[in-house]
């Protein structure tokens, strides 16, 4: 099944808060009614969470990265964390 | 010339920076709780992501300090993921405002479907995560993703919301139950 396009722009944009006050009342009516444009905000949504995870997971490496240079090349104040561990 | 000096810190500047800052009272925390060094950078980039999420989308948010803010984070994360007692944590006023973000632990076939769409889906991923996530133009991601034109771009960001859509589809999350 394929999500028409019509669909798709009007979620977005009631995602992102762009719909005028008529055009989120009749959204809000349609969601109650049309499957389909019910099954495409539900779908959205969880793609929007799966992009905002794999975003997450991309900053984590990065951290891991920082983590691992000062792990070589520690400054004082990291140092001084690793004795307080090692005791 | 002057452009260089007067850029913004990029996103990995600010995590360096905020990092030697910030970490080593994170670590004095966890192991007052008696976590260990693994358990202390585990926390800590969670808190970072935390926080970084919610000052990048609410500038006007007000605290303390930097520091203060990811301590507090680092608090409520250990509350929730080590189940801890609330009463041997003291949480100050401004700590006991803070909070995760509810979709910050995904379901496990949330997970699953994660970690397919790593292996088959990065370039597809990235570009979403351009759009949706960074908020940048269709100009900027053709330009950024080497695309001819945003005609092109525009529709690759709808063959991989097609791909990402069809995978939860397959995996039959119970997307019905999100629905408000």
């Amino acid at each position: 099944m394929k999500t028409s396009s019509t669909n798709l722009r009007q979620v977005e944009r009631y995602l992102s808060n762009k719909l005028s006050l008529g055009e989120r009342l009749v959204f809000v009516a349609r969601i109650i009614i049309d499957h389909d444009l019910r099954q495409t905000l539900a779908l959205h949504r969880q793609t929007l969470l799966l992009v905002k995870a794999y975003t997450r997971k991309q900053q984590k490496k990065q951290l891991n990265a920082i983590h691992q240079e000062l792990l070589n090349q520690p400054t004082p104040e990291f140092q001084q964390v690793l004795t307080l561990f090692s005791k | 010339m002057d452009n260089i000096a007067e850029a913004p810190p990029t996103q990995e500047e600010r995590f360096k920076e905020l990092y030697e800052r910030a970490f080593p009272a994170v670590a004095r925390f966890v192991n007052k709780m008696n976590g260990s060094f693994q358990d202390a950078k585990d926390i800590f980039h969670d808190a970072m992501i935390v926080f970084y999420e919610k000052t990048t989308h609410q500038p006007s948010l007000t605290y303390r300090s930097e520091e203060a803010y990811i301590v507090g984070i680092a608090k409520h994360l250990w509350l929730l993921q080590y189940k801890a007692d609330r009463d041997t944590i003291a949480l100050d006023a401004f700590e006991a405002t803070l909070s995760i973000p509810a979709d910050y632990f995904l379901s496990p076939d949330q997970n699953k479907i994660l970690r397919i769409l790593e292996h088959a889906g990065r370039k597809c991923m990235s570009l979403l995560q351009a759009f949706y996530y960074d908020k940048k133009s269709m100009q900027s991601i053709t330009s950024q993703f080497g695309y001819t034109n945003t005609r092109t771009a525009t529709v690759q960001k709808y063959k991989c919301l097609e791909k990402v859509r069809n995978l939860i589809r397959e995996r039959s999350i119970a997307y019905e139950d999100l629905i408000d």
